[in-house]
């Protein structure tokens, strides 16, 4: 089947828009408007375009490197003060831990002979011992070390979530 | 972004290996000079051809496609995803051509269509048809440089870009309604113009 002649065509939609028959119309347009060429670029113009957007391109990337560095020194920063204050307190409650355990063994050995000579229920026995855990447990460098580490987590946490939801949104 | 024009434009480019919109603008954002290119690559023809067909003027056009892409590029870490990046760019190129009227040439200008080259864009079947598509061509692109801006700017992005109303209507920043109604006027305003030049039955365009 040949395709109708230009003319034809714009008889075509001139008539169902005479005759106010608007959807025949809108497609004998679209028909028509084919006639008219696109503009075409001159072989120069990507090369034209390319130097004008040198400048931006050169600026973002370098704010793209500016940033980075930010965001390295500023992890940098974070990780090595996060390991200072960290360290400090894990050390601290090592040493805690490690005398807490000696002093509560060496008592627990004399409070078990005392208590065996002299007659103690099984829960007498466990009350005591949950006192002196917790008490070794809830002090206050541990409850602060406790609440650092919340923080942190909840902040990378944080962090990951914006970065996934960016890659989420920019991957094809 | 699909008309026959802006499809033999992106052919290349659109293909199943090659990569979407998004991903290019991603690796563009994450400094890929190769993307930037591949941005310039895809878009430039249809963005000179709206810009041209706002302004009129070739030289002029190819400038303002320059410049938008100086401007899009600037703008480009803040590019919503959720739009379709081809209308994000449309509504930069617009925007920027109606600025230069305003501001250069005050809203309404004279138009020269012989400024806008025509270049057949499909092969045709013979001189006869081939000189008809010519003066075709000559008579509706005057008439369409004739027609108020938005007229005409939605005009080509409907059936040269072939976007639809809706998208449209993001384009040009406003309602689908009106989108219609500039559409509707401008198909109007053609027809009488045509008519009026001799196209229709029994006429093929002799008579002016």
């Amino acid at each position: 089947m040949t395709e109708p002649d230009w003319g034809e065509r714009a008889t075509r939609w001139l008539e169902a828009d005479r005759r106010e028959h608007a959807v025949e119309a809108e497609a004998a347009f679209g028909a028509v408007m084919h006639a008219i060429a696109r503009v075409e670029p001159t072989d120069d113009l990507e090369a034209r375009i390319w130097r004008a957007t040198s400048g931006v391109r050169l600026r973002l990337r370098a704010i793209r490197l500016l940033r980075l560095v930010g965001a390295g020194a500023a992890a940098a920063s974070l990780a090595g003060a996060t390991l200072y204050v960290a360290s400090g307190v894990v050390v601290a409650l090592s040493v805690r831990l490690l005398s807490g355990l000696l002093t509560g063994l060496v008592r627990a050995f004399v409070w078990l002979t005392l208590a065996f000579s002299e007659g103690v229920d099984l829960w007498s026995f466990l009350g005591r011992a949950g006192q002196r855990l917790s008490s070794a447990v809830f002090s206050s460098q541990a409850a602060a070390a406790l609440v650092l580490f919340e923080l942190l987590g909840a902040l990378a946490f944080y962090v990951l979530n914006r970065v996934l939801a960016r890659e989420k949104e920019l991957s094809p | 972004m699909t008309s026959e024009g802006t499809r033999a434009a992106l052919a290349p480019a659109s293909s199943d290996q090659d990569p979407t919109d998004a991903h290019v603008v991603s690796r563009a954002l994450s400094g890929s000079q190769a993307a930037y290119r591949e941005i310039v690559r895809r878009y430039q023809r249809p963005l000179l051809n709206l810009i041209a067909q706002i302004v009129r003027d070739r030289a002029e056009a190819e400038d303002l496609t320059q410049e938008v892409f100086v401007k899009a590029f600037r703008a480009l870490d803040r590019y919503d995803p959720a739009r379709r990046f081809s209308s994000w760019l449309f509504t930069i190129a617009h925007n920027h051509a109606l600025d230069r009227l305003r501001t250069v040439h005050g809203v309404t200008i004279s138009i020269d269509s012989d400024e806008v080259p025509d270049v057949p864009s499909a092969p045709v079947a013979s001189p006869a048809d081939l000189a008809e598509r010519a003066r075709l061509a000559d008579a509706l692109g005057d008439a369409l440089g004739r027609l108020r801006v938005e007229y005409r700017a939605a005009v080509v992005l409907r059936y040269q870009e072939d976007l639809t109303q809706q998208e449209i209507a993001e384009v040009m920043g406003v309602p689908e309604g009106t989108v219609k109604t500039y559409l509707h006027r401008a198909r109007k305003e053609l027809a009488r113009e045509m008519a009026a030049r001799g196209w229709g039955p029994g006429g093929r365009g002799d008579g002016v």
